[in-house]
Order: C-alpha cells, then structure tokens, then sequence
C-alpha cells in the first residue's frame, strides 16, 4: 500500500501550481478555488482551509496574486485573488517545467516496466 | 441561514483561531479571521448546518501556525525579542573581559536569527535597542565610576563603536537576504 505521507508530498509540491492555475480565467475567492481544483481533479485535491489560504497569502507576498476585498449582492465581503503579470510569468515557466518533470517521471516509469 | 447562535458558534471558533495567531499583528489578524468567516459562511451553506462545517475545519492551532510561517512576528513578539537582545548586549560591556566577546558573538548570531525568523524589520529593531543599551551602560559606567572605568584608546573606542553599530545593520541584512533569496526563487511545485 501507498505511504500516504508520500502522497501527501506528491500532492504538496503541486498545490502552489492548481492554485495559480484556477486563476488564469479570472479573479476567484478561496471558497471557490477549494471547490474548483476538487471538481476539477475529481476529488483528489481536496485542499484544506490550513493549506489552501497561507498559501494564497505567500503567493501575494511573493507578487503573483494581489487580493481585493469586494462585497458581493448579498452584502458578504469577499476576498477576490487575481494573477498579477509577474505571476502569470511565473506560472507559465513553473508548468513548462512541470511538463518537463512529468515527462521524464513517465519515460523512467515506461523503462522500469 | 445562520441564526444568532450558529453566528456565536462561528466567532467562538474564530476567537480561538485569532487566539492562536498571538504573534501576528492585529491588522493581519483582522485580514485573516474575516477570510476565514467568509469561508466558514460558505462552508455551513455548503453543508447544510455550522455544525457541519466546523467539524470540516482544521484545529486553530494548526490555522495559527500555518500563517506564522509567512507573516513572521507582530508588534508583541518584536518588543520581546528586542528586550532578549538587549538583556543579552548588557553582558558585553568591554569591562567584563573575555565573557563579553563572547556574549557580544552571540548577539550578532540572535539578532540575525531574530531577522531571519521575524524579518529585516524587527532583526533591525533588535540590533538597533541593543547596541543603544550597551553603549548607554558603557558611558554610565564612565560617568558615574570614571576611577574604576578609565576611558579607553581611541582604538578601543572605535572598535567599541563599530561593533555596537553594526548590530543593527546585521539585523536588517539578514533578513533583507532572506527575503531577496526567496523573492528570487522560481516557483516551486
């Protein structure tokens, strides 16, 4: 059976990506994000409230995603994230090498078969 | 949706959330715990009942130190660490011999640390109250002992100085490499 510590890391080290990925179509809350990589991914990313928001406030800090509050018809206010440029940058070399990363995992998967 | 007392549920478990983020300053706190309500709103709506939706939500603790990790200290823990710094550049006043370059090495290695931990901001701070209180004890030494405490060589004098100087600047550099470092770095996935 599978460690699920090792799942867990193989999971970790794409969240940062699924995150800023959600982003490219336009401007989303939290809640929204959690529910859109879950659909997305069929319920293997199912990212945690503890995961899910320091991560956004880092990716803020570093200047991918800047944030604006915005209240919605219901008068709820809502924290929007939006991909800056340097972020849509950084996203795309981080998924050309991700491509790269997958690529070379499955040929060495193919070989060992 | 959410009566008076599913709204009492979710500012009971937000307190303890904002509880839990004692370092942090208010203003990021604020920042935080309204996300986390707007999340909690959701959630219950999504679930059906607040009940339902805190059993999904991760203890406070581990909320709390998951934040840690990307804002660093707030006002609060500064003023301690600054008050550790200079509690410990009291002991490297050059009167106290071969202790105090000792002591004062150790400084240089909390002030740093306390930068990289906490930020350039309060590394800076820390530096900056402890080289004021060791030059302070110093000159209080002259003045109100001078028999005892002879003024030093200019040489001496100097060194003193540069050396009380500098905390400050190693504690906003180290911190300011930090940040250029991961600033700096490709995103990691």
């Amino acid at each position: 059976m599978l460690n699920p510590e090792w799942t867990a890391e193989l999971k970790k080290g794409s969240i940062q990506l699924c995150i800023m990925a959600t982003l490219l179509k336009g401007r989303k809350y939290g809640f929204q994000m959690i529910k859109e990589i879950r659909d997305l991914s069929k319920g293997y990313f199912d990212l945690k409230e503890g995961t899910l928001y320091p991560a956004l406030h880092r990716l803020e800090q570093r200047g991918y995603l800047r944030s604006e509050w915005v209240t919605d018809e219901g008068g709820t206010p809502k924290k929007y994230y939006v991909l800056t440029d340097e972020g849509r940058k950084a996203l795309a070399a981080a998924r050309a090498e991700w491509d790269r990363l997958t690529r070379a995992v499955r040929i060495v998967l193919e070989a060992g078969r | 949706m959410t009566g008076p007392s599913a709204d009492a549920q979710i500012e009971a478990y937000l307190g303890r959330v904002r509880k839990a983020m004692l370092g942090l300053s208010s203003g990021t706190k604020d920042g935080i715990i309204g996300e986390l309500r707007e999340h909690l709103t959701e959630l219950a709506r999504e679930n059906g009942s607040v009940e339902a939706a805190l059993q999904q939500m991760e203890q406070p603790s581990k909320l709390a130190r998951g934040f840690a990790d990307v804002y660093g200290y707030g006002p609060g823990f500064a003023a301690v660490l600054a008050a550790g710094g200079t509690v410990l550049s009291l002991l490297t006043v050059p009167s106290l011999g071969g202790l105090s370059v000792l002591v004062l090495l150790l400084l240089y290695a909390y002030c740093v640390l306390v930068s990289l931990y906490g930020g350039k901001k309060i590394g800076g701070l820390c530096g900056l109250s402890a080289g004021i209180a060791r030059a302070a004890l110093v000159a209080a030494q002259w003045y109100m002992q001078p028999g005892v405490f002879a003024v030093p060589e200019t040489g001496a004098l100097v060194l003193f100085a540069l050396g009380s100087a500098l905390l400050p600047v190693a504690g906003v550099l180290a911190g300011e490499a930090k940040q250029r470092y991961i600033k700096g770095r490709p995103l990691e996935f």
